[in-house]
């Protein structure tokens, strides 16, 4: 559990690259007290087998001028469990603030199971806001492109999961950023 | 660069009839101009060759080099020598262009191209194309514009050196300048002996490919076949001849679904009697 109070005028982001294996749940409470403070959380999570994850991310905005964003990206494969949950809100007295949330499940096997539905609540008039949930299986019509250009189903599987869950090493420094890298092959 | 055979392919998107018995055989080395109203199932064929998921085979056979495509897996279809060039090809998020092209090239090698290698082989494939190198960063089709996709499926023909190369509309999207390139590369791909099928609406492209055959499909039949002549004449008048001196209507038959195929069946000996 991760609880930050973020004072005026200051930022914080927080970037989790998770390939770890087994059941856990992962929360983090951020409240924006300060007047154009910030708080951004990226998430790049797999989940395998048995596995099952919950993240569950409260982002509290509550002077004006925040700005807030909450990134999570999931791909499920065996018979696991991943659950992208929490809320945004923006209380009255926030105007000026701009937040984001989004969460994408992918289901890249029959018995695993997902559920984003992470909620944004806003009760400023004056706010820039935008949220976006997509649970959905691997697109047909892009493994169907990259097997007709003869790679094999696996690899291309491999090539898209990877090309879904990597982006999230380009916000840690050199050297761990191999190590991501190399987790999420390893994973897939 | 083997022989290509369709036979009485019906194929369809759920239970909704689209092909309705296609016949057509395409011989080595021979380039066929595939014409045919909007929404006639043309590139439906096509899809179907390759393996589209989307579509469902009901009854027929294509063999390519004697080989049963339609019991091959995808990949399979495109190491025996397929390709499909798509009308639109999907933005794959997250996947650098480099590290598909050289998934796709190692695939249908033994020895597996060093990196060098494959930036030499790219990097000219590239140029001959006419996309700066740098796209190869990019994601896969993503944030390309319609132009960019149509010669990135040129890039991977060039790459890939299909015996067969199926283009589904590659000419549409492109500037003339960016036509006459694309049309270069595909008769350097003849000159090496590969066969096409070629998808267009316009007989610009086909006047800088030269095929040596055309066949026309309408309500997912092949209606008519012919010489090259034949572009030329529907550029100039259209489709509205073929009722007159073929008897082919050109209505669109609406299919009902399959559990009411004799519907189906009927409306199409109809459409066609008397050809
Ligand atoms: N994936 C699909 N889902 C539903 N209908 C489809 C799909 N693909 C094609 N169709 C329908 O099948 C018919 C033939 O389409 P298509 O093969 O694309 O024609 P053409 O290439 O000759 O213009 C059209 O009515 C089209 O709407
Ligand atoms: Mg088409």
């Amino acid at each position: 559990m991760v609880t930050v109070r973020i004072a005026s005028g200051a930022s914080l982001e927080i970037c989790v690259a998770d390939f770890a294996r087994g059941r856990g749940s992962f929360v983090v409470d951020a409240v924006c007290e300060g007047e154009g403070s910030g708080f951004t959380f990226r998430l790049s999570s797999l989940a395998l087998e048995e596995d099952e994850k919950t993240f569950d991310v409260h982002l509290d905005h509550r002077l004006a001028h925040q700005n807030g964003k909450v990134d999570m990206n999931g791909i499920a494969g065996g018979a696991s469990k991943l659950h992208f949950l929490g809320e945004t809100v923006v209380r009255r007295g926030a105007g000026g603030t701009r937040t984001r949330q989004d969460g994408r499940i992918i289901v890249i096997d029959r018995e695993s199971s997902c559920r984003c539905s992470p909620a944004l609540r806003i009760f400023d008039n004056d706010v820039e806001a935008g949220h976006g949930a997509v649970e959905g299986r691997l697109s047909d019509q892009e493994l169907f492109y990259l097997q007709s250009r003869g790679i094999p189903e696996k690899e291309a599987r491999r090539l898209i999961a990877m090309g879904y869950l990597s982006p999230i090493a380009t916000y840690f420094p050199e050297g761990i950023r191999e190590k991501i890298l190399s987790a999420v092959e390893e994973g897939i | 660069m083997a022989r290509l055979e369709i036979k009485g392919l019906s194929a369809g998107v759920r239970g909704k009839r689209i092909l309705r018995g296609v016949d057509l055989v395409l011989e080595e080395g021979d380039s066929l101009a595939l014409l045919g109203p909007n929404g006639h199932g043309k590139s439906t064929l096509l899809g179907c060759i390759m393996g589209n998921p989307a579509f469902e085979i009901y009854e027929g056979s294509v063999t390519y080099g004697g080989k049963d495509v339609l019991s091959l897996p995808v990949d399979e279809r495109s190491r025996l020598g397929i390709f499909l060039g798509m009308q639109n090809p999907v933005e794959v998020p997250g996947v650098p262009s480099s590290d598909f092209l050289k998934a796709a090239m190692n695939a249908r090698r033994e020895k597996k191209l060093s990196l060098f290698q494959f930036i030499r082989k790219a990097e000219a494939a590239y140029k001959e194309v006419g996309i700066p190198f740098e796209m190869a960063q990019r994601n896969l089709n993503e944030g390309f514009s319609g132009g960019e996709r149509k010669k990135n499926e040129i890039l991977q023909m060039r790459l890939l050196e299909p015996g067969l190369a199926m283009l589904d509309e590659i000419d549409s999207g492109l500037d003339v300048d960016a036509i006459e390139k694309v049309a270069e590369t595909i008769l350097k791909e003849k000159d090496r002996g590969t066969s096409f099928l070629v998808i267009s609406h316009y007989a610009r492209l086909f006047r800088l490919i030269r095929p040596n055959r055309s066949a026309i499909m309408v309500n997912g039949r092949i209606v008519l076949e012919g010489g090259p002549d034949l572009i030329d004449r529907i550029d100039k008048e259209g489709y509205e001849w073929l009722r007159k001196e073929h008897g082919v209507s050109l209505e669109k038959i609406v299919d009902a679904p399959m559990n009411e195929v004799s519907i189906g069946v009927c409306a199409t000996k109809e459409a066609l009697d008397g050809k």
